[in-house]
């Protein structure tokens, strides 16, 4: 299980984070909501260790993640970022291989490894496997990230914005790769804007606003007036989920 | 490595091969090479053995030296900043080494002692990794590409103050020639001098490619797969200290030999692909082969008139560079 107790962090005199308690169970999908500058990339990158917190702790299973070494960090840590670097033209194989270097693993060694290939398939760009990265569709690109996450075997994968400028088709893809990885006993924290997709993948959604967590609920629990609070919008409800409406 | 990169390596050794053979053998003076040899090693003073020995060996050794360092070093810029037109010149060392030995001409240290003008160029290319560390402290990529532009103008600027500020007309025209680089009259204290550098940095070098393979997926992944980029145990300050290095010692002996760097990788990208690690063995080796060729054409072709070695890089360089810009513009790469 991962834990963030009381996390603080500060950039520039303004509060990114302030005070954060939330927890991550495995097999579960979290999913991070709040508008726009709320501080759900900067949790994420702080749990990752790519921004230092002023104050706070994560704890993995119990055991603060300061005592792990980087390379056992990066084994039990995937990330995926919100924005990706334009890839090189290696292809995709090798691309998701990368995902072996927290082991020491490179080469044809990686590639033929059975993590690879059970990213591959998980992720279903076994057909792609010999094409040029660079070529890949914004769909195939986002498949490809989540596919190297999954390479690593770690049990925690953080997704920022995995959905961002995906069709439905893909989102949906790739929403449904990532609620397999959690049914396989992973944890799986990701930012996400669309709310009909977080109520149906995610098992928690924790409510972010102004750097501070506004609730911690399933997604049967959420309601119009929370989402008011934190996005500033009305919804009206369709199926099971909410969809936003107006702006308050 | 795959089977393509193991043709490719052995090719490129076989051709550096050659060359350093041909390199030895041939020239104005003949002499049986086995009997120079023998005489250089057991340390007799014959004309055989002192072309052999005090001539052709030391400009082979400095050439495998500088041309492997160059493309090594390209490769790792162009992968580690992101940047296909990333080349040892872009850190400011070069430059920083240049106006080193430049201020050795200029104060006449040069006729003091060979070994001067190599020392002047060390020394200048360490202070400018000094500056060039203060600049950058914990910054990105992005300001060690700023940081080395500024540093490289800077350098620039004031050598070009000194090549205004010398008396003579013979010590400007000879800055003008060292600053184009040469492999002609070094001996080995030029080749001892510069072997430390060279050898450490290539190392630190050639162990960045696992580094450089994570930073493919960008800072913020390669980061949360283990892999510290800033700080003292960082990857950016390991290669600029490594590249500035071997690039600082082989300017400090050789003066400021272009292209090699930026053209080697780009070449060599079309047989062994856009993965950096896969880049770096073949870079070295391929640079090597590149700048011996030159040295022999300069050999050849110059006769009694001196062209320099840097002359000859950038005539090969840059048409094949250009082949290759067409070829990305046609792929639509850029």
């Amino acid at each position: 299980m991962l834990e963030v107790h009381h996390l603080s962090c500060q950039a520039g005199g303004r509060t990114l984070l302030d005070a954060v308690s939330a927890q991550f169970d495995k097999g579960c999908v979290t999913g991070l909501l709040g508008p726009n500058g709320a501080g759900k990339s900067t949790l994420l990158k702080v749990t990752a260790g790519l921004v230092p917190a002023c104050a706070g702790k994560i704890t993995l299973d119990g055991h603060d993640i300061q005592s792990l070494t980087t390379a056992q960090l990066a084994r039990q840590l995937a990330y995926i970022p919100q924005d990706n670097p334009p890839l090189p033209a290696i292809p995709v194989c090798e691309i998701i291989s990368l995902g072996r270097l927290p082991y020491g693993e490179t080469g044809s060694r990686a590639i033929k490894h059975y993590a690879v290939e059970n990213a591959l398939k998980a992720t279903g760009l076994a057909d792609l496997a010999q094409r040029r990265a660079d070529q890949l569709s914004g769909g195939e690109k986002a498949r490809l990230m989540l596919a190297r996450a999954l390479a690593t075997e770690a049990e925690i994968i953080l997704a920022d914005e995995v959905m961002a400028a995906l069709d439905p088709a893909h989102a949906l893809s790739v929403m449904q790769i990532l609620r397999s990885q959690a049914e396989a006993g992973r944890c799986v924290v990701l930012v996400i804007h669309d709310l009909l997709m977080a109520t149906r993948f995610c098992d928690n959604l924790v409510l972010i606003s102004d750097g501070k967590v506004q609730a911690s609920l399933p997604p049967a629990d959420l309601t119009d007036t929370l989402v008011q609070n934190v996005y500033g919008v009305t919804t009206r409800k369709i199926g099971t989920g909410l969809v936003p409406w107006n702006r308050v | 490595m795959t089977k393509r990169e193991v043709l490719l390596n052995s090719l490129l050794c076989m051709s550096i091969c050659l060359l350093v053979m041909t390199s030895l053998l041939w020239g104005e003076h003949g002499f049986s090479f086995m009997q120079a040899l023998h005489e250089w090693l057991a340390g007799q003073h014959t004309a055989g053995s002192v072309i052999l020995g005090g001539l052709r060996l030391p400009r082979v050794i400095l050439g495998i030296m500088v041309g492997g360092t160059l493309g090594l070093s390209g490769a790792v810029l162009q992968g580690y900043l992101r940047n296909p037109l990333a080349d040892p010149g872009l850190l400011g060392v070069s430059g920083g080494a240049a106006l080193g030995a430049v201020c050795v001409f200029y104060t006449g240290l040069s006729v003091m002692g060979s070994a001067l003008l190599p020392a002047g160029g060390l020394i200048g290319a360490f202070l400018a990794v000094a500056m060039l560390l203060l600049l950058v402290g914990r910054g990105t990529a992005l300001v060690l590409l700023l940081a080395g532009a500024a540093l490289s103008s800077f350098t620039a600027a004031l050598t070009a103050l000194v090549l205004n500020l010398v008396p003579s007309p013979y010590a400007s025209f000879e800055i003008m020639r060292w600053l184009m680089g040469s492999l002609t009259d070094r001996t080995m204290s030029d080749v001892l001098l510069a072997l430390p550098g060279v050898a450490g940095g290539c190392i630190v070098m050639m162990l960045s490619g696992r580094a450089l393979d994570a930073l493919t997926l960008g800072e913020d992944v390669a980061q949360t797969m283990g892999f510290h980029l800033r700080g003292l145990k960082g990857v950016q300050l390991r290669l600029v200290v490594g590249t500035a290095l071997a690039v600082g010692s082989c300017v400090a002996v050789s003066g400021a030999i272009g292209f090699v760097g930026l053209v080697v990788p780009h070449l060599l990208r079309v047989v062994v692909g856009y993965r950096p690690s896969r880049l770096l063995l073949p870079s070295f080796l391929g640079g090597a082969a590149l700048l011996l060729l030159s040295d022999l054409i300069v050999r050849v072709v110059s006769g009694h008139k001196d062209i320099q070695i840097g002359v000859i890089t950038a005539l090969i360089g840059a048409p094949v560079f250009f082949y290759r810009v067409l070829q990305f513009r046609k792929q639509g790469q850029f």
